[in-house]
């Protein structure tokens, strides 16, 4: 049912729930992230996907709004490293969207007006 | 202390490190596992799915594929191994080949074409033998490509080997 909703909204309003909505997803992919009988993770990944999809239609028009409400990579980081293991998986179709998920958040990281922001003890 | 500090990394840590570029270290942690990824030659959609974010990449950021020749010598590797194992077994193309084909043409026309960072002639002559093997599969059983997958497609495809080539 929210896949659908999220079918209808328009990207530019959704955008504002980004940061809060990905959170919530990344709770419930980490929820079934090892014990997934009910294809749990695959609306997931098609959640993410649309996400990530409304990212990028809306930086080429409004790339001001989308850099205000993610302020650094951080979130899509958080996003891309809960689909990454999907990359690999023997289920095309997961594979399939976490690739696309990938490929949508390109063009939003390639703004040079989002940074990286890493924790310090990943270097030293 | 610091060792623990590693173990207990999480991406959901404050951050402390700014660094004014969010494209290229993402790539580089993703870009082994769709190498990897493109090993299953089997797949080949999917395969065709990795070509075409490494596309997307390459447009934004050209230097990357460049970097530590990852193209020459990750990516057109599985190319060609896709396009022996092909020949070996006498096989034809299918539908879902001809549109990796044509993916991947667009992305060494694209990685060619960069001039800020001139491609090395052994490479050239690699690539050039590559498709030239492609073209002869495809002339060879052209009314069979034109009538069970598609004329243009196959058509298409020749033009931009071509162009790639000359």
């Amino acid at each position: 049912m929210l896949v659908a909703f999220l079918e209808m909204a328009l990207p530019q309003d959704f955008v504002r729930f980004v940061p809060s909505f990905v959170r919530s997803l990344n709770k419930f992919t980490d929820q079934y992230y090892l014990d997934d009988t009910t294809g749990s993770i695959e609306v997931a990944l098609k959640l993410y996907l649309r996400t990530s999809e409304f990212l990028r239609q809306t930086i080429e028009a409004d790339e001001k709004l989308v850099l205000d409400t993610l302020k650094t990579s951080n979130l899509l980081r958080q996003m891309l490293m809960r689909i990454k293991p999907f990359i690999l998986s023997s289920d095309k179709k997961m594979s399939f969207y976490s690739i696309q998920i990938l490929r949508s958040t390109f063009p939003v990281l390639a703004s040079t007006l989002i940074c990286d922001i890493i924790a310090a003890n990943v270097i030293f | 202390m610091e060792r623990e500090e590693v173990i207990n990394f999480s991406t959901e840590d404050p951050e402390n490190v700014n660094i004014p570029e969010s494209l290229a270290p993402i790539a580089w942690e993703f870009f082994e596992t769709l190498t990897y990824r493109m090993k299953k030659i089997e797949a080949v959609s999917l395969i065709t799915e990795c070509l075409k974010t490494l596309a997307v990449l390459n447009s934004l950021r050209p230097d990357f594929l460049h970097n530590q020749r990852r193209l020459e010598e990750k990516v057109f590797p599985l190319l060609q191994k896709l396009i022996d194992s092909k020949r070996r077994n006498e096989d034809l193309y299918s539908l879902a080949d001809i549109r990796l084909l044509t993916e991947a043409t667009d992305l060494l026309k694209a990685f060619v074409t960069y001039k800020e960072r001139p491609v090395k002639e052994d490479f050239k002559g690699l690539m050039n033998r590559t498709l030239s093997t492609i073209t002869e599969e495809l002339k060879r059983n052209q009314e069979h490509y034109e009538k069970q997958i598609s004329g243009e497609l196959v058509k298409s495809l020749l033009e931009k080997i071509e162009q790639l080539t000359s």
